[in-house]
């Protein structure tokens, strides 16, 4: 019986010390965030994310059939933050393959996004979904943008 | 110990039973009303007068879907159908409609009863070719349950406005150049109005897919 007493406290232990860690990669959020400078800028990326872009690429992130690509877990977004970051300001029209799978419609321009808040959608972005790039900042989204790259 | 036990069980069962039954409110029992303008309609009949309610009906319409088949009211009568107003090309709010809309296809597809009529508000746009492609690129792979209409613009737009009370119309200010609510009309067998539900929001989805098997027989 009284092994029983130990039972409860070692149990919700575990399932506290599992909590997160357990998660699949494309379910890890912004609650899973540890660094508070990333925490920061993540805060308000997730609401520019879910005012711009989630009704299109979905709040989880995984798009819409093969009409609109995933961001979450696609090859295409970790393979280059700098054409990301265009794409977001400058929109992106054309096909282009993801995941291997092909795509071809229009994302529209960002023009009147700042620096500032793609620097924090990015970094809201590259530190969820099983992503941990850290911060980018508004120096590193202005020297990309800059940059001619693929978009 | 034998006490506390029993105690314990009789707590656990009278929460139980107090927990079990919020799960019915009144929109889960009852009809669903029949919605838009209805009159009564008094005439004589064998000597007495007969009072009939006449209700709010969709009018009559011929659209053209993405694999070129003519759909009008004859394919959908005695059948319960969702009607919604769209464009491919939407930067807005359709890309949420259609992964809504997705749930509720997944959900009654297999239902001899159950159609969608998507209709176009660009339909110079939205040819047949270019909602065929929309639809597979979706994942819907006939037109068995869900038509994507095309057809005249004045007539989509009208329909839209007149019949399901819904706003559906050119408008340069917003973005991708029309204004369109994101409603999801769910229609009955007779052509009436059984129900308004916001198809942006997954909530409201839900009661949707929470009154279609009211409708259906």
């Amino acid at each position: 019986m009284r092994c029983f007493r130990w039972i409860l406290p070692v149990f919700g232990s575990l399932l506290f010390a599992c909590q997160g860690s357990n998660k699949p990669d494309s379910e890890k959020g912004l609650a899973d965030i540890r660094d508070t400078k990333v925490m920061q800028y993540a805060i308000e990326g997730k609401t520019i994310y879910e005012n711009l872009c989630a009704n299109c690429h979905g709040l989880d992130g995984m798009g819409l059939g093969r009409l609109i690509p995933p961001i979450n877990g696609a090859d295409y977004f970790k393979e280059d933050i700098g054409r990301t970051i265009r794409i977001i300001k400058n929109g992106q029209e054309g096909s282009i393959i993801v995941n291997g799978m092909e795509y071809n419609g229009v994302m529209p321009a960002n023009p009147k996004l700042t620096n500032i808040e793609i620097a924090k959608l990015t970094t809201y972005l590259y530190n969820i979904w099983g992503e941990s790039r850290g911060v980018i900042s508004p120096s590193t989204v202005e020297k990309y943008l800059n940059e001619k790259g693929s978009n | 110990m034998k006490k506390l036990g029993s105690w314990v069980v009789l707590v656990l069962i009278t929460a139980v039973v107090a927990c079990s039954g919020k799960e019915s409110s009144e929109t889960d029992s009852g009809k669903l009303p029949v919605l838009g303008h209805s009159y009564i309609n008094e005439f004589e009949m064998e000597g007495k007068m007969v009072k009939d309610t006449i209700y709010h009906k969709i009018a009559d319409f011929s659209f053209v879907n993405q694999v070129g088949t003519t759909i009008t009211n004859a394919d959908v009568t005695g059948k319960v159908y969702i009607a919604d107003f769209f464009f491919t090309t939407c930067p807005t709010i359709c890309p949420t409609m259609k992964a809504q809309m997705l749930r509720v296809y997944e959900k009654f597809k297999d239902n001899p009863d159950f159609q969608i009529l998507s209709h176009s508000i660009d339909p110079t746009h939205d040819t047949q070719e270019v909602l065929k492609e929309y639809a597979e690129r979706i994942g819907i792979e006939d037109a068995s349950t869900w038509h994507f209409l095309t057809g005249d613009q004045e007539k989509i737009f009208e329909i839209g406005q007149t019949s399901y009370l819904t706003t559906a119309m050119e408008d340069q200010n917003e973005p991708g150049g029309f204004l369109h609510s994101g409603a999801f009309i769910l229609i009955d067998q007779q052509g009436r109005i059984r129900g308004l539900y916001d198809g942006t929001k997954e909530d409201q989805v839900n009661r949707l897919m929470n009154d279609i098997p009211k409708l259906l027989p």
